[in-house]
């Protein structure tokens, strides 16, 4: 099976199976455009070794899938929060990297990841007030109290 | 000052973690931090819901979750959809004219607003919604319940219409001289229209009828003066359809879809419908049919040009009938649906064709002589979604009421008689939507209706299908039935197959019924696009005059 080469940020070199490469759609079109496996590494200027690892683990796991569904705004894809058991464990890092592995999901173009790491997100702040999501994701309040009470009574219907 | 990771996460992914999220957690979210709130507020405020699953009226709509009406610029300028579900009595009119105009006015300052729904039933609509198209220049889509206009003040609603419509749905129609003027001024303005739904009360709109549902009017609207002075003199309800609606639509407009119901169809109505481009035509409890506007209807239908993926024909027309048209034509109507049928067979998801008062188009109208399971196999939709309007005095039950009404089982007319028999041949998956079904879902009162609710969709499913038999050597292509209410609660059924008998070439099948994991095939019966694509009415039933379903 060919291989290539991938080049993170801080100029680590990672040898990777090209069908697992390509679960990045950004990886795929440009193997696509050069037409041949190439030689030289591949530069992935945006992530660095310790994510790009992560991100190479979560596609060798889910290098069998199934491509995504083209309709991207399909409700159930959209609207459900449930995330596979090992994609679960996947994500039990520290935020730094959970916030690393959507960014470079999104930079690499690999939907299934970007919402895993969403969804991991979105239920993170499910089910929280203001403060508690504050706390969880060292937010600071900077709203003067008359904004704040402002918003409140705007936001007053959603909340019922 | 240093951001959290969340803010900084560029705008597409916090709209794709907030389409993850309800709108509580939503509105958690926005309340963290300005930058937060700069992400999360477009989302949380994009789409304005108000509505009542109890018919609350609508001042006490406006005390229990009004505060909306009090938005300031900012909020204002993130709503693009706006929907008004309730109900509006009489006597709210002026009321809820004040309390929305200021709302409406900053949104159109805002420009943002691309949809309004005002979908208030039994009341007059408030003049500033008439005019919100106007004064939002933006706006795309507006949906009204027109209801009685009879409180609207004379010139309110000279100026009103919108540029930039293009799907306008007027419903909820009376056949009030006010309510025509509105529809003439909507579509005059609306010069991107591409689709127009007009759906008028059910009334015999002469004298009687209209004395009934108009209280004082005492006088047919074509007599009355305003319209007299704009549209010159006339004598039928007829030609105040085509001086108002049907010539201004053929001169202007020629929309893609064109949904019609309970209308006088005149010959003026071919003009309206450009054979090369109409892609949805849906005409119900058509009304006062001629045998020239009828030879017209059909004439249009075989005019139409492929791609055509709705046709919708139900006739009032008690006369309708093969001996009369064969007086005309060389050809039955059966035979022009057969066509029509043949022709869009690439295009077509929905084809609903039926005189009401008769039982019915069967197949074999259709394909005399021929081999019509196989054919209709062909040639018709796969998939078709039935929704069925039950009566609440003949049929629906309510459930949640105090007490349920005794046999309420078996009082819902649905049946495969209410079903032309030529769309089981072929179907897949049958969505039954009773939409009058009224669920409870108050914690306290679910849990004791659940299982009355699960009972009378499975006895729904029963009746329905116990009705059905198909006669064929192939089995019967339905192989689920969906009841219920599509969002709310639904059971899925797998139907299976056996032969009751050996009929010589026939079979006579029987259903074997069986409820499925609900949440395993919803997913897939959701995804299916002609829910999407028409998730109102799609298939018409079959009934007298006496049990008025409609979508």
């Amino acid at each position: 099976m060919s291989q290539i080469i991938l080049l993170s940020s801080d100029n680590v070199e990672m040898k990777v199976d090209k069908e697992v490469a390509e679960r990045s759609i950004l990886i795929k079109n440009m193997l696509e455009d050069v037409g041949e496996t190439p030689d030289q590494a591949i530069p992935i200027p945006n992530v660095n070794e310790g994510v790009l690892r992560k991100v190479i683990e979560w596609c060798e796991h889910h290098r069998n899938d199934p491509p995504p569904p083209a309709d991207e705004d399909s409700d159930s894809r959209k609207k459900s929060t449930d995330i596979e058991e090992w994609d679960q464990k996947f994500m039990q890092v520290d935020q730094e990297m959970l916030f690393e592995i959507i960014l470079a999901a999104n930079y690499l173009d690999i939907k299934p990841l970007l919402d895993v790491g969403c969804k991991t997100v979105a239920n993170m702040i499910k089910g929280k007030s203001p403060e508690e999501i504050r706390k969880t994701f060292n937010i600071q309040n900077d709203f003067t109290p008359e904004e704040e009470d402002q918003i409140r009574r705007e936001n007053e219907w959603a909340e019922e | 000052m240093s951001y959290s990771k969340l803010e900084s996460l560029p705008v597409e992914i916090s709209v794709q973690i907030s389409s993850l999220l309800k709108r509580r957690d939503l509105c958690s979210l926005a309340r963290c931090s300005r930058i937060l709130n700069a992400h999360y507020a477009p989302e949380l405020y994009s789409t304005i819901v108000t509505k009542s699953d109890r018919g609350t009226q609508y001042r006490a709509l406006i005390r229990r979750n009004g505060g909306f009406l009090h938005y300031t610029q900012d909020v204002c300028s993130y709503i693009k959809s706006l929907i008004f579900m309730s109900e509006c009595p009489r006597n709210e009119h002026e009321f809820a004219d004040e309390t929305m105009y200021p709302l409406l006015n900053r949104i159109s300052r805002s420009g943002s607003l691309r949809l309004l729904h005002w979908n208030m039933t039994h009341g007059t609509v408030p003049t500033c919604v008439l005019q919100a198209g106007s004064f939002s220049k933006g706006l795309v889509t507006l949906s009204i319940d027109l209801g009685n206009p009879i409180q609207l003040a004379r010139g309110t609603y000279q100026n009103i219409g919108c540029q930039s419509i293009r799907k306008l749905s007027l419903r909820n129609i009376y056949n009030h001289p006010k309510n025509f003027l509105i529809i003439y001024n909507f579509v005059i303005t609306a010069e991107s229209l591409s689709h127009l739904e007009l759906q008028f009360v059910p009334s015999r709109t002469e004298f009687g009828a209209l004395q009934q549902t108009l209280g004082s009017e005492d006088h047919p609207p074509f007599e009355d003066e305003e319209i007299q002075a704009q549209f010159g003199a006339m004598s039928s309800l007829r030609e105040l359809f085509r001086a108002t609606i049907y010539a201004p639509l053929s001169r202007l407009h020629r929309p893609y879809s064109i949904a019609i119901q309970y209308a006088p169809v005149t010959e003026d109505l071919a003009l309206c419908a450009d054979s090369q481009k109409i892609r949805d035509l849906s005409l119900r409890f058509c009304t006062d049919l001629g045998e020239t506007d009828l030879q017209c209807s059909l004439q249009l239908f075989r005019s139409l040009r492929p791609g055509l993926e709705t046709l919708v024909f139900i006739s009032l027309c008690k006369e309708f009938s093969l001996e009369r048209l064969n007086d005309q034509e060389s050809r039955s109507p059966y035979c022009i649906y057969a066509d029509v049928i043949n022709k869009h067979s690439g295009s077509l998801k929905n084809i609903a064709l039926h005189e009401s008062a008769g039982t019915g188009i069967e197949r074999e109208q259709l394909y005399p002589g021929d081999s019509i399971v196989a054919r209709a196999k062909a040639l018709l939709p796969a998939q078709v979604s039935l929704s069925v309007k039950t009566d609440i005095t003949q049929a629906g039950p309510i459930l949640g009421a105090p007490a349920l009404p005794p046999n309420f089982d078996r009082r819902i007319e649905f049946s495969a008689e209410d079903i032309s028999s030529f769309s089981f041949s072929t179907l897949e998956i049958l969505h039954v939507v009773p939409h009058n079904w009224a669920f409870i879902t108050e914690m306290r009162l679910a849990q004791e209706y659940d299982f009355s609710i699960d009972l009378l969709l499975k006895n729904a499913a029963n009746d329905l299908i116990r009705n059905y038999r198909q006669f064929g050597t192939a089995s019967p292509a339905l192989s689920y039935l969906v009841i219920g209410v599509k969002g709310e609660k639904e059971l899925v059924f797998r139907v299976r197959w056996t032969p009751r008998s050996d009929r010589g070439d026939y079979y006579e099948w029987e259903p074997l019924l069986s409820v499925e994991n609900q949440e395993r095939y919803m997913a897939t019966l959701q995804g299916c696009s002609i829910f999407e694509l028409y998730p109102r009415v799609l298939f018409e039933p079959t009934h007298g005059v006496n049990r008025p379903f409609k979508g």
